[in-house]
């Protein structure tokens, strides 16, 4: 009895360590449910390393008073860069329909997407595939293969 | 028991392979199972199947925990995470020495 006990107790630990292992797998390191690697897996295990072994945001979890002022303290700024750029009018760019702001501290964009003029261009997709894309006149578009 | 030449065939291992014919059958002629898909079923039904393959008889019943839990998760995950899953579990159940 204590062993059957021991026995099924080892393999609900298995399964559900099997659950968790999988989801963590399917979240970080495979990309949309298929077998495919993400391709900046290795930036964002460093990424996650860093932000483990760093012992500020530990110290900014519990700590909640100072947490709070923090958040408080960006609320404010943005606040007031907002009002900043309130004050400042938007300028056209050098792409039609794409207008900007700035004040020293901020900047503002505006996409009026009826009024650019849109030019198809071809594009080679990863697999070798060629797909019209629709782009801004004057930019460029994104290197082949990167899709 | 029962045998195909060298091999032989537990009474487990008949229902899996009728189970094997049945799924196959459904998909053949597009029959539906309710809340299932029959060919993640399929896929399971054979890797368990191969799976028993390589287990002695007398831990079969975890392999079939195993597979039951899989079925149970095709109803909530896409078949690569189930797949995942049941991979996973052999690991983990070698680790903590089940099987």
């Amino acid at each position: 009895m204590r062993n059957r006990i021991d026995l099924y107790s080892r393999v609900s630990v298995a399964i559900v360590l099997a659950l968790v292992t999988s989801q963590l797998l399917v979240q970080e390191v495979f990309l949309g449910y298929s077998p495919r690697v993400r391709s900046d897996l290795a930036d964002r295990v460093v990424e996650t390393t860093l932000a483990l072994v760093n012992f500020d945001n530990y110290r900014n979890f519990f700590n909640r008073d100072e947490r709070i002022d923090y958040t408080r303290a960006i609320a404010n700024n943005e606040n007031e860069a907002l009002q900043q750029l309130d004050r400042v009018s938007f300028q056209p760019t050098v792409i039609k329909g794409v207008y900007a702001k700035e004040t020293g501290n901020a900047y503002m964009t505006r996409i009026n997407v009826y009024e650019i003029d849109w030019i198809t261009v071809d594009y080679q997709r990863k697999d070798g595939s060629i797909i019209k894309l629709e782009i801004p006149r004057g930019t460029q578009p994104p290197p082949s293969g990167l899709f | 028991m029962f045998n195909l030449g060298k091999f032989y065939f537990s009474k487990k291992e008949l229902f899996l392979l009728l189970a094997s014919i049945l799924l196959f059958v459904i998909m053949q002629f597009n029959f539906t199972v309710s809340f299932f898909n029959p060919f993640n079923l399929l896929v399971l039904t054979v890797f368990t199947l191969l799976a028993k393959g390589f287990f002695t008889t007398t831990n079969d019943s975890v392999l079939f925990i195993i597979f039951l839990a899989s079925i149970f998760l095709t109803l909530y995950m896409p078949m690569f995470q189930v797949v995942l899953f049941y991979a996973l579990s052999f690991v983990f159940l070698k680790v903590f020495r089940v099987i």
